[in-house]
């Protein structure tokens, strides 16, 4: 009793603003052997449910088994793994690795299990439980129990919540187990868990008051990931405290800290809200933005000149809508009405509207046309001549298909004979291949 | 100490070890016991019985504790026992070939008989025959109790439960066939020649009476201080039990704990959610229980109350509530599109509804990357999930892909209350259709 207590202090120092989470894991596991229900630990990325468990049993020197279901995705594996654990097999390269047994059928892995849970209890963590969802295998293992009879701890841990429709269906055949909410971290709680990683020798007033001022209120309001915050704390810190190490600002003037660095960092926050920081460290962002600028006209990927053209027929196809195509490309029907201004405002709305809905898919024969309007448009070709367009379709249609396998056009639905076609490509690479056969865009989308 | 691993070990038995049931049990229980023993002392007698109920009722209790009752009464020499029972799960066993496997082997256990596992479907299925045939000769006796019943009806053919009726009518076997399930159905459902092989008894286990909340014998706190009760009497005999004293402290606090208004009101509003099956009770029993443990001497109320705040399964709430804020900004805009009669909605209409609050004058503006991000990571939290399930092996546009939330607006609006700290924009902005700039800044 007293060493739960003593064990439960110094994992809650070890892990800030966990208290409540760790005893409720501690009064489950009870005093050594005691029988326990099933436990379903859920919480986002980076609340610490891993960790915090294995450490748990760490600290109250269990022994426990680890499974990850990422590793073991069929029911039969899954369990075979668990046996093994139970068994206390060990992977080896003589079996490659694989060691888990030759799988078998569920019935004969709970028989075999009944068998190696005798005696004390065991645990079995398992890991990434929302993988297991909408799978039968779940309402066996909370089950094990009744099931087989079998002494085993069983402690799920999933990212989902348990309410999302994902485990539960099928008339509940589930039971729900003991659940445990680990809540993300609070700003003040994160800023007490990077304090924890301050590297040795460094000023802790400085320190912390970097933390509050910029990562607590710049950086963790948009990702609240630890690793991400470390990371990014990491980075930043030596350039802040630059000054005081030069000389050039007390480490007492605060003011004058926070004026030189605010710039660097938040120019450090672009890059840190799109994820960027992964790839190129964030001093590079702070210091060599929009150097890389290409000339204008060039793409960095080489296509056929007939594919480039249809892309963007496919581009103007999937954003127009079709009755515009008459109005576009037909030159008689040019004169078209007078429109109010009440009218050309809505007509400008739906537009938007349009934008934002997406693309829309198009028949072979819409892209055809639009196809050879743009090339007539662009005057190469002479427009008259229908054997030269009957000789070149053949090459088009061959290049569509290269286009949809390389992702650029896909078939979507749409009957045998009529084939539909959505396009994929964004718009600024429809931008880019534009200016890059000097057609003029803003000429043919229009939305509506 | 004692207390704690006795009333673990009770409450996670699937027997209820020691445990009172409720009158309506009580009565099944007999029902059934009385049913069970007529097959094993009347020759020639085989039965087959169905309980039906609703999950969480009692079903499975009720009949581990007849089975466990008959063992007792005729399993009275241990060398050469008098009834078998055989247990089978539908989630398990519902294939022929591992059910009849299950079946011999659970046969071969019971009747002290070597177990071939080599043995292949027909030999097993000989086996069964033969097996019945021998008992019958020695006058014993099998039980089958087959839980999800109506699994086993659930592959063409049912051909586990059509082999099984068929060899018991075959060798006239004194055996018993008790089927549980949840589904009031399940007659309907069985083929016509496993019907007929099938008698027609059966007992309906009802769930809890939410008008008879308070009866003494039958109402939530009274289920619920039975099955946190310890045993008074003195008990030289099992070294287990707690002493006396403890045990009436202990209950004593219970039924303290019991009477208290608010506690009593949290219950009736769990029972009115449906979720006060006497499954949920025993969870929230052994939740207080666990909880207990924290400090020696009774259970107290908090625990109690703790345990029961814990059962309202508000999970939805408590993943939505611990969201970062900009992830909140992009759910909550999903949820006014809804409201404004979008079935769908997609990354791009997301962030131009997103994109509005920038006008006015709030701290949590980020770029379109980052809103990005925030759409992803609620997809992975299945807050938001796609329509079209291929969206997401798809290279395509994703940002096109329709998306629907998984959240209602009461539920968000809750979790906003529960997180602390969110800015007041974000509340108007999920109550209200239009937020005046001006409107936020004096709340």
């Amino acid at each position: 009793m007293e060493n739960q207590a003593s064990c439960s202090e110094r994992l809650c120092f070890r892990w800030p603003a966990r208290r409540e989470q760790i005893c409720a894991v501690m009064d489950v596991l009870g005093e050594p052997n005691a029988l326990m229900p099933p436990v379903f630990i859920y919480g986002g990325p980076s609340t610490g449910k891993t960790a915090i468990v294995r450490d748990i049993f760490k600290e109250l020197n269990r022994l426990y088994g680890y499974v990850s279901c990422v590793e073991f995705d069929e029911p039969k594996t899954l369990l075979q793994a668990i046996l093994n654990r139970l068994k206390g097999k060990k992977r080896k390269s003589a079996d490659g690795y694989c060691g888990e047994g030759k799988s078998e059928q569920t019935a004969e892995c709970l028989v075999q299990l009944q068998g190696a849970a005798r005696g004390p209890v065991k645990y079995i963590v398992l890991d990434h439980v929302e993988r297991l969802r909408e799978s039968d295998i779940l309402a066996v293992l909370l089950r094990l129990r009744e099931l087989t009879g079998a002494n085993i701890g069983l402690i799920l841990i999933s990212q989902l919540a348990w309410g999302c429709n994902a485990f539960e269906f099928d008339t509940q055949r589930c039971r729900r187990p003991h659940m445990i909410h680990f809540p993300g971290y609070k700003i003040p709680d994160l800023l007490k868990i990077l304090e924890l990683s301050m590297p040795a020798g460094e000023d802790v007033t400085l320190y912390r008051l970097f933390l509050s001022t910029f990562i607590g209120s710049m950086f963790a309001r948009c990702s609240s990931r630890i690793e991400d915050l470390q990371r990014v704390t990491q980075q930043l810190y030596p350039e802040y405290v630059r000054p005081v190490r030069e000389g050039r600002i007390q480490a007492s003037q605060h003011q004058q800290l926070y004026n030189a660095f605010k710039d660097k960092a938040v120019a450090a926050r672009a890059a840190f809200e799109s994820g960027l920081h992964n790839q190129l460290t964030l001093s590079d962002a702070v210091t060599n933005r929009g150097s890389n600028a290409m000339p204008d006209n060039v793409l960095d990927f080489e296509l056929p000149f007939a594919s480039k053209f249809l892309l963007l027929a496919a581009y103007v196809c999937s954003r127009n809508k079709p009755a515009l195509d008459r109005r576009l490309f037909d030159p008689s029907s040019r004169a078209g009405r007078r429109r109010g201004a009440m009218a050309s405002d809505k007509q400008a709305e739906s537009a938007a509207e349009a934008k934002l809905r997406g693309p829309h898919t198009f028949p072979l024969e819409r892209l055809m046309a639009t196809y050879w309007e743009l090339r007539y448009a662009q005057g190469d070709t002479c427009p008259n001549s229908e054997e030269h367009q009957d000789a070149q379709s053949a090459d088009v249609f061959l290049q569509i298909s290269s286009l949809v396998s390389l992702r650029f056009l896909s078939q979507a639905e749409g009957e045998l004979d009529e084939p539909k076609y959505a396009c994929n490509v964004s718009d600024e690479l429809a931008e880019k291949i534009a200016r890059n056969v000097r057609v003029s865009l803003n000429d043919y989308v229009f939305y509506v | 100490m004692q207390a704690q691993r006795l009333l673990r070990q009770r409450l996670l038995d699937p027997q209820g070890a020691g445990m009172a049931l409720r009158p309506e049990l009580k009565a099944a229980r007999a029902k059934l016991f009385k049913q069970l023993s007529t097959t094993v002392e009347r020759p020639g007698a085989n039965t087959s019985y169905l309980i039906i109920g609703a999950r969480g009722t009692g079903k499975s209790l009720v009949a581990e504790r007849t089975v466990a009752e008959l063992d007792a009464k005729y399993n009275t020499n241990p060398d050469s026992p008098v009834v078998g029972v055989v247990r089978l799960n539908g989630l398990v066993h519902s294939a022929d070939r591992v059910a009849l496997r299950e079946i011999a082997r659970q046969l071969c256990a019971a009747f002290r008989v070597s177990f071939s596992r080599a043995a292949s479907l027909g030999n097993n299925l000989d086996f069964l025959r033969d097996m019945l045939k021998e008992l019958r000769k020695g006058h014993k006796s099998v039980v089958f109790v087959l839980d999800e019943f109506d699994l086993f009806a659930k592959p063409v053919k049912q051909t586990v439960l059509y082999n099984l009726l068929d060899a018991l009518q075959a060798s006239n076997i004194q055996a018993a066939v008790v089927g549980l399930s949840a589904r009031f159905d399940v007659m309907e459902i069985m083929e016509k020649r496993v019907k007929s092989r099938f008698s027609h008894r059966r007992d309906i286990v009802l769930e809890l009476d939410a008008a008879g909340f308070d009866h003494p014998g039958s109402g939530v706190p009274s289920l619920l201080a039975a099955m946190l009760a310890l045993p008074e009497e003195e008990q030289g005999a099992s070294p287990d039990a707690p002493c006396t004293t403890f045990a009436k402290a202990w209950n004593s606090s219970v039924r303290a704990a019991l009477q208290d208004a608010t506690l009593l009101a949290e219950l009736r509003l769990l029972c009115d959610k449906g979720l006060g099956t006497p499954a949920d009770l025993a969870q929230i029993a052994l939740a207080a229980v666990m909880r207990a443990g924290r400090e020696p001497g009774p259970l107290q109320l908090p625990c109690l109350t703790a345990a029961v705040a814990a059962a309202q399964h508000r999970s939805q709430v408590d993943a939505t509530a611990s969201l970062g804020i900009l992830e909140l900004f992009v759910l909550v805009a999903a949820l006014r599109l809804h409201r404004r009669g979008y079935e769908r909605v997609n990354f791009e209409l997301l962030w131009a509804e997103y994109a509005k609050t920038a006008g006015m004058h709030h701290a949590d503006v980020y770029s379109k990357p980052a809103a990005a991000r925030a759409f992803q990571r609620l997809l992975d939290a299945s807050l938001l999930f796609f329509t079209d399930a291929r969206s997401e092996r798809r290279s395509g546009l994703w940002e096109f892909s329709g998306v629907v939330a998984r959240v209602e607006e009461p539920e968000v609006a809750q979790a906003l209350q529960q997180r602390g700290q969110c800015p007041p924009l974000l509340k108007n902005w999920l109550a209200k259709d239009i937020v005046h700039v001006g409107s936020y800044a004096n709340e």
